[in-house]
């Protein structure tokens, strides 16, 4: 049976929680902590939904955020996994499992926040006004976080040789 | 080489490209909502002693200059383990061993050594429950600010090695979140329950009474030296038995481990119903303005439905399609109809009228039947005539030897003098049930 949050809640969680996981998957680096993560957030949605029926992903998008950070400043004092236990999930191209790999250890060493802030512009594609909203923080730092962690993510792909520019700018892989 | 800002986006679109939502994402969300809710509310209306009451409660310490980090005293990491191999050294160390392994795969950050809160001996072999102090306590949920203060779960014998099972998170605002319980066993038979101090009731079937109401026969759960062993029928599909706290209800229901590869077994979505809403001629006259939204209301928080709900029961979403049709009664009150059905039994069609204004009560309920040309058919007291469904088809009446009446599409309801009934589904003849 359904609940007071309705069908409404239902939707936004099935229509929207694939996107969260996306996010909550590059903030962490880790699948399962990403879905714990999300089932944490979306249940906090749950419980305030009335109060944030409106805007419920902006909502979550900010929890998980928050949530992400914490896990991360724990996770930042100790030594990192091999970057193969990082997510043993379904088989997959190699070319994949390695960019994935390539991808997760570089946001990785990025600071916290320049990392959100990469993650919600290139991923979720938000304007700088959304990510600072997300963030907390002036649309100056957004801009300033965003292109310092795009600069050592850029180093980190380009140096890999998985990533090859296309001409135009919708992005591509060979 | 100069790397775009689409390549970037194409970059990490790809790299999550393999993400697919955990199944049952939305019950699981719901399930956790409400127990938050629930504590939530315990919280705002007696403080938090109501937490502290259980045997987990604790008391917490903010050592200097470590915001992150509290000392977070409770009888669950400090009292002596119970249950009937308490004192077996050998069991102990082999479910330290086993945690230990297990953590280091998972690679949580924990301090101390873990502490066995409970050891003891089953129908399913030896079992324990651990827990351990995380490293850190970081505020884990917002806004109630409640802390994460360590790690938990149930050990149980596989074969002839011990698994830990799920590792769940505990908090400074006690365990109602967290699993009391853990079904366990070779054939999902034995239900192992923790005792944190509050009594707790245990239904082994669900059953079902000849007007499709819930019937459960409960009986106290008694607890040994910590815990208790319940012995259930093997869980093979769905989840029969009933754990909850008093008074038995949704929001008492306690959590088991154990229960979710039957619900999703091999860890796959199942396909969720499709929620089908009609409207009657009239309704809007005794809906109000917004009938959606107060329909919703009747059918979320069904009181008047509560004995058609398996309250403290464990389910999953059924994949048969859910109706909701409501409209206006021949006198005059809002009709609702409502199916209600559980995984592996007959769904139900439950029929409720009430004035404007007062609570609805259930009037007639009959077994849905999906392979019929009207799977519902719902005779209404007091000559109310009978309301019928059918997805896609089109209804007609006749009363007596009169001419046919049209009577709209998926959903009617055919006065008490129509004798026949005219079904034309979507893909097929038109074919003609006797009402009478």
């Amino acid at each position: 049976m359904r609940d007071s949050r309705g069908a409404e809640f239902d939707d936004f969680v099935r229509t929207r929680s694939a996107t969260l996981l996306r996010v909550a998957y590059l903030l962490t680096g880790d699948r399962h902590e990403a879905e714990d993560l999300l089932q944490e957030v979306l249940e906090q949605v749950y419980v305030h939904w009335r109060r944030v029926r409106t805007v419920p992903e902006a909502y979550a998008r900010r929890a998980l955020i928050n949530r992400a950070a914490s896990r991360w400043r724990r996770r930042s004092r100790r030594p990192e996994r091999a970057l193969g236990d990082l997510d043993p999930s379904a088989p997959d191209g190699t070319e994949n499992v390695l960019l994935r790999e390539l991808v997760i250890a570089a946001l990785r060493a990025l600071p916290h926040r320049q990392r959100a802030a990469v993650v919600l512009r290139f991923l979720e594609d938000l304007s700088v006004a959304d990510v600072a909203a997300a963030l907390d923080c002036s649309e100056g730092a957004v801009k300033s976080h965003t292109a310092r962690g795009l600069a050592r993510l850029r180093a980190a792909l380009a140096g890999s040789g998985l990533v090859l520019p296309v001409s135009n700018d919708s992005g591509g892989f060979r | 080489m100069t790397i775009s800002d689409g390549d970037v986006r194409g970059v990490l679109q790809r790299a999550t490209d393999h993400l697919t939502d955990p199944p049952g994402l939305l019950d699981g969300v719901r399930q956790g909502g409400r127990r938050r809710v629930v504590r939530r509310r315990s919280v705002l209306a007696a403080g938090l002693a109501v937490a502290a009451a259980a045997s987990v409660g604790g008391v917490l310490r903010y050592p200097g200059g470590r915001a992150n980090r509290v000392e977070f005293a409770s009888p669950l990491f400090d009292q002596p383990t119970r249950g009937d191999l308490a004192g077996d050294e050998l069991h102990r160390g082999r479910v330290l061993e086993a945690w230990r392994q297990r953590l280091a795969r998972i690679d949580l950050g924990v301090r101390g050594e873990p502490h066995v809160v409970w050891a003891g001996a089953t129908p399913a072999g030896a079992a324990a429950y651990v827990i351990q102090r995380s490293a850190e306590n970081p505020v884990v949920t917002e806004p109630d600010g409640d802390r994460l203060v360590g790690f938990a779960a149930f050990v149980t014998s596989l074969e002839d090695r011990l698994k830990v099972m799920t590792v769940e998170r505990v908090t400074d605002a006690g365990m109602d979140g967290n699993s009391q319980a853990a079904l366990i066993g070779d054939g999902n038979d034995v239900l192992l329950v923790l005792d944190d101090g509050r009594p707790v009731v245990f239904s082994p079937e669900l059953r079902f009474a000849a007007d499709g109401k819930v019937r459960r026969t409960f009986r106290p759960v008694v607890f040994q030296n910590g815990a208790a062993v319940l012995e259930v029928p093997p869980q093979r599909t769905t989840i029969t038995f009933a754990l909850s706290r008093t008074p038995v209800g949704a929001r008492n229901s306690l959590r088991v481990d154990g229960t979710r590869k039957i619900l999703f077994p091999e860890g796959q979505n199942l396909p969720e119903p499709t929620w089908l809403t009609h409207t009657l001629p009239g309704a809007n006259a005794v809906w109000g303005d917004d009938p959606e939204a107060e329909v919703r209301r009747y059918v979320d928080e069904p009181d008047a439905l509560a004995g058609y709900n398996d309250e403290g029961g464990t389910h999953r979403v059924d994949s048969r399609p859910v109706l909701t049709v409501y409209g206006v009664s021949a006198d005059g009150r809002r009709l609702l109809v409502q199916t209600i059905q559980y995984v592996g039994h007959p769904a139900w069609a439950v029929a409720l009228l009430g004035p404007v204004g007062s609570p609805l009560r259930v009037v007639a309920s009959r077994v849905v039947d999906p392979d019929a040309a009207v799977p519902v058919r719902l005779p209404l007291p007091d000559g109310l005539g009978t309301l019928v469904a059918a997805e896609g088809a089109a209804f007609g009446f006749r009363l007596r030897s009169g001419p046919w009446q049209d009577a709209g599409r998926d959903a009617a309801l055919v006065p008490a003098g129509a004798v026949e009934l005219r079904v034309t589904p979507p893909n097929g003849p038109a074919s003609t049930v006797p009402l009478r």
